[in-house]
């Protein structure tokens, strides 16, 4: 490899890595004050089991990411079903537009359109009421949808089509083939899916900022408050748990994708 | 044929190349004409790519020197070769159209535009793909992509062209007619040619000398004949070819002839060049097409010594020739390929037949066991 | 045939019901809603719960339905130069980001591209981890690392490159470093499936034809990862017009960016309508960009 590939390499990831590897250095430190070292200590880690507002706002967050991850993977497989296997079906451009715009549009946008959305709904046929978990939900399911579909559309595309075939040829119906045969093959995109929705869902503060009720602060609302006053040394401890818990996640994810490419 | 212009051409001395730990190429010299169809053939892992491509100026050899024409070209990148490649999958650049694929070489070389265009017409000329200038190589069939490899390379008028399986991407109908034409164009410009090929026939029809490789060593160099009816190895007589094998010993000389023994009643007498101790343990081998059969009764009467009654075994009709495998007795099974000269429907030799199989003398080869 | 045609409806049937369920999702919670953001940007914000007065009016005497729409909104926008300021602000902090993001990205992706095959998993997931760790937080590291009394400052201070602190948070700068930082993988990751994608042999062939290493990339590498280049581009440009977080946190007041003006209208100011016709006007500046990504997946999906 050329040198000056070498060095992007090393350097592109020294970037990416620093400031998180700083955040995690900060998260450690026993000194309020972040530019002083004032020694090791899970101090930080301790304060944040006893917040009982970040608790709360943690929980919320995890509910509403495993919710949305859940819909989002469901519509998400159908629509990679729809996409791979249905051929040129009659709105196909706008149904492709439509699945995969969330992906590039902004947050801001998608957030206020939404909130307008409910609320316009809300004073049409009374539904949904009031703002709150259900509301973000529905909003992330929107959104995280698409990511769902990038990931299970190349998947479900290279599968072996004669696979499918061989049950069809059994005896076995295009449900129960679906089911006993394209899910099982494709499930560790499934599961990567789930899990890239979940984190997606559980790290969004724009469109649930906009989305949320009164009762219903999520853990990035809450991190945004706090960090636009100040430096606050608990966030540190809690982003290093939020990366650690995605790094996990990411990790899973790649392991079982990696275990089905040995396996072929 | 233009060979012996220049028998040292290409001169390849003492060449190794090493991965890490595994030598792919070792210790290989050897003389490459001017003007001839020179092909390397072996398997998988035989080492002839490596060699191709430090021919090409991909790989640097470990050890050793190619000169080409007089040049030392041993860690030269390729760019600055005389020597130009046909890959075997093309490697056309999928945004270019034709004429700028066969054009990419000149103006890489400072050619103008203009002459640059005047060359590429002529070749698309040649090549017969005029009407294909402004097409992409997506937009043509399997053929005429492996024109366009081909005009990009020779419109170069390179001292060498490298053939890396140039066939193995066809259909049968097509490879006769597009390995003609390779030939005719390397004879018309005078090119030499270097091609690699895994596929016996491939190498059999196109080239003037082979180079068989094995384990990243040339094991036998020679003209196409000269390889399949004297092999020097036990390995190039199994590699080239169809072949009978039976372990035997010799049991003497007899009238210039060896005399070998393959079972209690199968006892064959052998012309061969080399002299053969007695009680050696040995290896015989016959390809199936020297050999004949006789229904029991005919009154045609072979013409040799060695004659061996069997069982038919199997019959294989294949169109033109008819492949027998003959019992002889003794755990022996012989296999016969004939040549189907008469165009006739009646079946004269079936399964269960018992047969006359007749051996001549000069059919086998020995090699040591 | 009449089991044929049965079996022809059960299929259409069948594939109705796949079909729906996403299609509907996405036109009531995707599409739909721009006509709500539409239709209130016509609007005017009054003190009320929600802030806007209705568009359309039943008269019962005369029977009739009133619609008003008031353009003011836009008239708005385009009469105070904060906003078309906040308009240029992001498309000139999106286009350099772009850039730079490409300058930086292009050989990294291809260094992993070319890395060898048995080491480009795990730095994948090592380009992926941080993508899958939250914006907020990113953005979030870097206020400890650029500061006044943050990493770089002593870092910087301890060489002796400089005597006292610099003022690197609250700048342009702090924005361009978040943005990229932020926005780096997303033009990593399509740059690098179409640069791993590529036939070496085709590099082998020009250098064989008589380019050199570097002619090579132009001619070869480089436009066979147009596509790369567009998709890593759109998912950077598209996103970061629309940027809320990292202008908030990393830029100062002067640094205006139009995501951050829409959020203080919608919630600062109350002014739903004017929020809506930022909106508005935002998507019709997205809109090329966006048919430009539409194209570039649909053409890489088929």
């Amino acid at each position: 490899m050329p040198r000056i590939l070498k060095f992007s390499l090393w350097a592109g990831f020294a970037f990416l890595y620093a400031p998180i590897l700083v955040l995690i250095a900060y998260s450690f430190n026993a000194s309020r004050r972040g530019s002083v070292w004032g020694g090791f200590s899970t101090h930080w880690y301790g304060e944040l089991f006893r917040d009982e507002q970040i608790l709360n706002a943690a929980w919320i967050s995890i509910k509403v990411a495993v919710y949305s991850a859940t819909g989002a993977t469901l519509l998400g497989l159908l629509a990679a079903v729809a996409m791979v296997r249905f051929g040129k079906f009659r709105g196909r451009t706008l149904f492709s537009g439509l699945m995969s715009a969330p992906l590039v549009m902004p947050e801001v946008i998608v957030g206020i359109s939404l909130l307008l959305l409910f609320i316009s709904a809300e004073q049409l046929i009374g539904w949904p009421a009031g703002r709150g978990i259900l509301t973000i939900t529905i909003a992330h399911i929107t959104f995280c949808t698409a990511f769902v579909l990038v990931v299970l559309q190349p998947r479900m595309a290279t599968m072996d089509r004669s696979l499918e075939e061989a049950s069809r040829d059994l005896g076995a119906g295009p449900v129960t083939t679906f089911v006993l045969v394209t899910l099982p093959v494709i499930a560790p995109a499934i599961v990567s899916g789930w899990l890239l929705a979940f984190i997606l869902s559980f790290d969004d503060l724009v469109i649930a900022s906009f989305t949320a009720g009164p009762g219903s602060t999520t853990l990035p609302m809450l991190i945004f408050s706090k960090v636009k006053i100040a430096v606050s040394p608990d966030i540190n401890a809690l982003a290093t748990l939020i990366i650690l818990v995605a790094a996990l996640g990411l990790v899973a994810a790649m392991l079982l994708t990696r275990n089905r490419n040995n396996q072929q | 044929m233009a060979t012996g212009q220049n028998a040292e051409f290409i001169r390849i001395e003492n060449i190794v190349k090493k991965f890490g730990e595994v030598t792919a190429v070792q210790n290989i010299s050897l003389n490459i004409h001017q003007g001839e169809v020179f092909c390397l053939l072996g398997g998988s892992g035989s080492g002839k790519s490596t060699l191709l491509r430090m021919l090409a100026g991909f790989d640097a050899p470990t050890e050793g020197r190619i000169i080409i024409d007089g040049d030392d070209i041993s860690g030269k990148p390729p760019e600055r070769l005389p020597v130009n490649m046909m890959f075997q999958s093309y490697a056309l650049f999928p945004h270019m159209t034709v004429a700028k694929n066969i054009g990419y070489g000149l103006r890489r070389d400072g050619v103008s535009k203009a002459e640059t265009k005047q060359r590429v017409d002529e070749i698309l000329e040649m090549v017969k793909l005029t009407p294909f200038a402004d097409r992409k190589p997506s937009q043509l069939s399997g053929g005429q992509r492996q024109r366009v490899a081909l005009a990009r390379c020779i419109v170069k008028r390179p001292k060498v062209l490298m053939l890396d399986e140039p066939l193995g991407a066809l259909d049968k109908k097509l490879r006769e007619e597009t390995q003609q034409e390779l030939l005719k164009i390397q004879q018309e410009l005078g090119l030499t040619y270097i091609v690699v090929t895994h596929d016996q026939e491939e190498a059999m029809t196109m080239a003037d000398r082979i180079g068989i490789m094995n384990l990243g060593q040339i094991v036998q160099v020679g003209p196409p004949r000269e390889l399949y009816e004297q092999p020097n190895s036990m390995f190039i007589a199994d590699f080239v070819g169809s072949l009978n094998k039976f372990p035997g010993s010799v049991l003497g000389q007899e009238d210039g002839r060896t005399v070998v023994r393959l079972s209690e009643d199968l006892v064959l007498k052998i012309e061969t060049p080399f002299e053969h101790n007695t009680g050696e343990d040995v290896m015989l081998t016959t390809r199936p097409e020297k050999l004949e059969v006789f229904p029991e009764g005919s009154s045609d009467q072979p013409a040799t010594q060695n004659v061996v009654s069997g069982t038919v075994k199997f019959v294989g009709y294949m169109g033109e020739q008819t492949n027998y495998t003959v019992d002889v007795g003794g755990g022996i099974e012989v296999r016969v390929a004939e040549q189907n000269h008469h165009m006739s429907t009646k079946v004269t030799i079936a399964r269960g037949d018992t047969v006359r199989v007749a051996w001549p003398a000069r059919a086998s080869h020995l090699f040591a066991a | 045939m009449s089991g044929q045609i049965l079996h022809a409806i059960q299929s259409r049937l069948g594939k109705t019901l796949v079909l729906l369920p996403p299609y509907l999702w996405m036109f009531l919670f995707f599409l739909l809603p721009f006509g709500f953001v539409l239709k209130i940007s016509f609007s005017e914000a009054i003190i009320a719960s929600p802030p806007f007065a209705p568009l359309f009016e039943y008269d019962p005497d005369e029977g009739i339905l009133n619609a008003v729409f008031r353009v003011f909104n836009y008239q708005y926008l385009l009469e105070d130069s904060l906003y078309i300021n906040a308009y240029l602000g992001s498309i000139k902090i999106a286009t350099v980001s772009t850039l730079i993001c490409l300058l930086i990205g292009y050989p990294f992706a291809l260094a992993i591209a070319r890395a060898p095959k048995s080491r480009q998993p795990l730095l994948l997931v090592a380009l992926m981890l941080p993508f899958w760790t939250s914006l907020l937080i990113r953005v979030y590291a870097w206020i400890g690392i650029l500061r006044q009394d943050g990493v770089l400052n002593n870092i910087l201070l301890w060489v002796g490159v400089i005597d006292e602190p610099l003022i690197l948070l609250q700048t342009t700068f702090a924005t361009y470093v978040g943005v990229v930082y932020a926005y780096l993988p997303f033009m990593v990751l399509p740059l690098y499936a179409v640069l791993e994608k590529q036939d070496l042999t085709l590099l082998e062939a020009s250098r064989d034809l008589g380019a050199s290493p570097a002619r090579s990339f132009i001619d070869v590498t480089l436009p066979l990862s147009i596509p790369g280049i567009i998709s890593g581009s759109m998912l950077v440009f598209i996103p970061v017009i629309g940027e809320f977080v990292i202008p908030t946190l990393l830029s100062g007041e002067s640094t205006l960016m139009i995501g951050r003006v829409l959020w203080t209208e919608f919630f600062n100011n109350r002014d739903w309508p004017v929020a809506s016709a930022v909106a508005i006007i935002m998507l019709v500046v997205l809109i090329i960009p966006i048919i430009v990504f539409q194209n570039q997946q649909s053409k890489q999906g088929a």
